[in-house]
């Protein structure tokens, strides 16, 4: 079974961006031991999946940077680029994107269909709504939180409408030196 | 003069505390030496303590009981033993509110009492819960300090401890994590 990792800049109150999308308040110059864990995360991924009204932005955003061979998220650009995605979708019943499938199923049941299929590792990012409907249906293995030093006081929360407690097994946290502090959790299933 | 520092709890989505209050979800936390040792170490600071009027309540109804004293008897020492502030409008006076020493009321909470309050000494005010206390000092700009304890678990429902609170640059201080699963993590906002 492959597992679907969940992976996402947050604030320490638990927002992935200002109530308008606002990322100012992420630290971008990564020190090199946070790109190489980041990459080290990445390398096993052979899927990323979206919500289909983040997916214009993300391949827009990270194929603008691949052409500039000189930007430090160049590596991580092509990856996001290269790798095959699926999009989740209710509205499309085509790709608009290469290198991209959609799925129009109900979100478990494809996710259980990719989860059992050959492969490696599945990747999501977002968006906020996406990831909140992954979290509530428990399909997340595992959680990669990497906490930003700033408190935002609002925005697009990951946990959202989830109507029930959940617990997590703390697999570690590891502090970065440009003040990011990666935590990595797993749920705890009963 | 005084720094002010915090300390409490969080969950994975944010709040210090469930929609009515609730802190059932400490049950989760489960004993570790090495977290004991932590709270100890920290607590030795000979620190003011600082709290709203429910943490105060739900503090003086534990830590001076024999359930209190047998749970931790190094921090029910510490509890009963340091000078403590509550902050509350509707306490009645501490005569009549008797069974735990060394308490102060701090009936309004502004910019000038919170400045005389760091003025008149040295060492360190800590903020023990009191998440809405929190919220009023840091829109202030009186944290010095933030120990932030995450707790592995998600509520879907809360009080953001955050809440209209703005902190755009927060320098990391420490992050160290525990066998039960608790992260600290401990920031100095940026001035």
């Amino acid at each position: 079974m492959r597992k679907l990792k969940l992976q996402v800049q947050i604030s320490v109150d638990g927002f992935i961006a200002g109530p308008n999308g606002e990322m100012d308040w992420m630290v971008w110059n990564w020190d090199d031991k946070l790109k190489k864990y980041v990459s080290e995360l990445t390398e096993p991924v052979d899927t990323i999946i979206l919500g289909r009204k983040m997916t214009d932005g993300f391949v827009s955003y990270w194929s603008d940077i691949m052409t500039k061979p000189d930007d430090p998220f160049y590596a991580f650009a092509k990856k996001m680029i290269e790798t095959p995605k699926v999009v989740f979708t209710k509205t499309l019943n085509k790709s608009q994107w290469a290198n991209t499938a959609i799925a129009t199923g109900y979100l478990t049941d494809e996710i259980m269909k990719l989860k059992s299929e050959n492969g490696k590792d599945i990747i999501v990012y977002g968006g906020a709504t996406f990831d909140s409907s992954l979290i509530k249906a428990g399909l997340i293995d595992e959680f990669h939180l990497f906490i930003n030093p700033a408190a935002i006081g609002s925005g697009m929360a990951i946990f959202k409408h989830i109507n029930e407690t959940q617990k997590f097994t703390l697999v570690k946290s590891t502090p970065f030196d440009c003040g990011i502090v990666e935590l990595h959790y797993e749920p705890k299933r009963t | 003069m005084r720094k002010i520092g915090v300390f409490i709890h969080v969950t994975l989505d944010g709040f210090f505390a469930g929609p009515n209050n609730e802190i059932d979800w400490f049950k989760v936390i489960k004993k570790d030496a090495e977290w004991e040792n932590h709270t100890h170490r920290e607590s030795q600071s000979g620190s003011i303590l600082l709290f709203g009027t429910t943490t105060y309540k739900m503090m003086k109804g534990f830590w001076p009981t024999p359930a209190g004293i047998q749970s931790d008897p190094h921090m029910a020492k510490v509890m009963n033993e340091s000078p403590k502030i509550v902050v509350s409008k509707t306490l009645k006076s501490l005569e009549e509110e008797p069974k735990w020493k060394n308490v102060t009321i701090l009936r309004d909470l502004n910019h000038d009492t919170i400045t005389k309050l760091k003025e008149e000494g040295s060492g360190t005010i800590t903020i023990l819960g009191s998440g809405s206390i929190i919220q009023q000092l840091a829109n202030m700009d009186f944290i010095d300090e933030y120990e932030l304890v995450v707790v592995p678990i998600i509520l879907g429902d809360g009080k953001y401890l955050f809440k209209n609170v703005k902190i755009t640059e927060m320098k990391l201080l420490e992050a160290r994590s525990f066998k039960n699963g608790l992260v600290s993590l401990r920031y100095q906002p940026a001035r």
